[in-house]
């Protein structure tokens, strides 16, 4: 069966190009281009990983994760964040402390970010 | 008595210099902070803004790398184009940091030259009629010539990163309406757009780098928010001034104003 990602990201090209990408490997892709619509998507379709960015209009990346964790009691749910420009340490640490299962800065490899999303969907 | 009270005086006016040029030095201080903290500040949204690019080109590259035979020919021409879109994004942002580096660092090199404000503002909104074609340009010029000393260069990109705000701004069918104009000693060029306009609050805000309205609720609209600061920049090194004003019709919109210093003075 295959597995659905939901992609948040107010970058049309970077959005495309990861749908793209994950797409050939197999799993059905959603998109969002706000944090408001990313929210409503993982309400009504409840993807197996969601890759948030975190500069986002309506609804920013850490109000999302924060929302997501807050109303889901799966705490195994990835949620992987790919930061736009967020690289601080304090970012990092954020980022964790408010359940992102992994926090990759930009710009990151794509390799990476699809073989991360495959460890989480294993361990699973 | 005399001596002492000479001696007090003294002691008392040298109190007084100490106490003044301590608060002359707090205030430096004071300032430098500032600056170096706005330039940190700088530092980190310019480098948010040029990993976006990075983040687009390494993907892109690397996907046309590792599956070039693989991808049908329409894909790696979309993933071509948009390489080269934002290729030339990251090279507009690195010329506009470099030129607002040589604004605030006041090495803009300046060919100043008397021009006339009138014509050199027609002749660049012929140019943005043509390039957007779907966007209504009204000119309205006093006869009169507005001879000015500027870098008729630089007057033209200072005016271009107006219009091109005022073109973002603006809705499809919008209007945006020119002015050139003489108020006393001073040309006057008023770029009105149909946008959203300006909060009171923000109209000095706009001219910071990276500073972009409604950032929040629309991050479409594309640019990293240096054109105002550059424009700005330029026509305080033409010994004028750039303010964001109310719209002369009133109605919604912003007014961009800039104003020059005639060469001939008042008439």
């Amino acid at each position: 069966m295959s597995r659905t990602v939901l992609i948040a990201d107010d970058e049309a090209n970077l959005l495309n190009l990861l749908k793209d990408n994950l797409e050939e490997s197999g799993y059905t892709v959603l998109t969002a281009t706000d944090g408001e619509e990313a929210l409503h998507l993982w309400l009504e379709n409840r993807p197996d990983v969601i890759v948030l960015d975190i500069e986002m209009p309506k609804m920013n990346g850490w109000q999302v994760l924060e929302e997501v964790r807050r109303v889901s009691k799966d705490k195994e749910l990835p949620v992987i964040l790919v930061l736009s420009a967020y690289t601080q340490p304090e970012d990092i640490r954020r980022g964790l402390k408010l359940g992102a299962n992994k926090y990759l800065t930009k710009p990151f490899k794509l390799k990476v970010l699809v073989e991360s999303i495959e460890e989480f969907l294993k361990k699973n | 008595m005399a001596q002492s009270g000479d001696s007090t005086g003294w002691n008392q006016k040298l109190e007084q210099e100490v106490y003044q040029r301590t608060v002359a030095l707090q205030e430096s201080l004071r300032k430098l902070e500032l600056l170096n903290q706005m330039r940190a500040q700088f530092v980190s949204i310019m480098s948010h803004e040029l990993r976006t690019p990075a983040t687009a080109l390494v993907g892109y590259a690397d996907t046309l790398r590792e599956k070039w035979k693989k991808l049908p020919e329409k894909r790696i021409q979309r993933y071509l184009d948009i390489i080269s879109e934002e290729s030339n994004r990251m090279v507009t942002l690195m010329q506009e940091i470099f030129e607002i580096s040589r604004i605030t660092e006041g090495k803009l090199e300046l060919n100043f030259q008397t021009a006339d404000l009138t014509a050199l503002t027609a002749a660049i909104v012929r140019e943005f009629r043509e390039r957007y074609p779907a966007l209504s340009f009204g000119f309205k010029e006093n006869s009169d010539p507005l001879p000015a000393r500027v870098d008729t260069h630089y007057f033209k990109s200072a005016l271009s990163h107006i219009l091109d705000n005022a073109v973002k701004y603006t809705p499809a069918k919008g209007h945006v309406l020119v002015f050139a104009e003489r108020s006393g000693e001073n040309a006057v060029i008023r770029v009105e757009d149909d946008g959203p306009g300006v909060a009171r609050d923000y109209r000095d805000k706009i001219f910071e780098p990276f500073f972009r309205s409604m950032d929040n609720v629309n991050r479409k609209t594309p640019g990293a928010g240096l054109g105002l600061t550059i424009a700005r920049g330029i026509f305080e090194a033409f010994k004028g001034r750039l303010t964001a004003e109310d719209k002369l019709t009133g109605r919604s919109g912003c007014a961009m104003v800039a104003s020059v210093p005639l060469e001939e003075g008042p008439r």
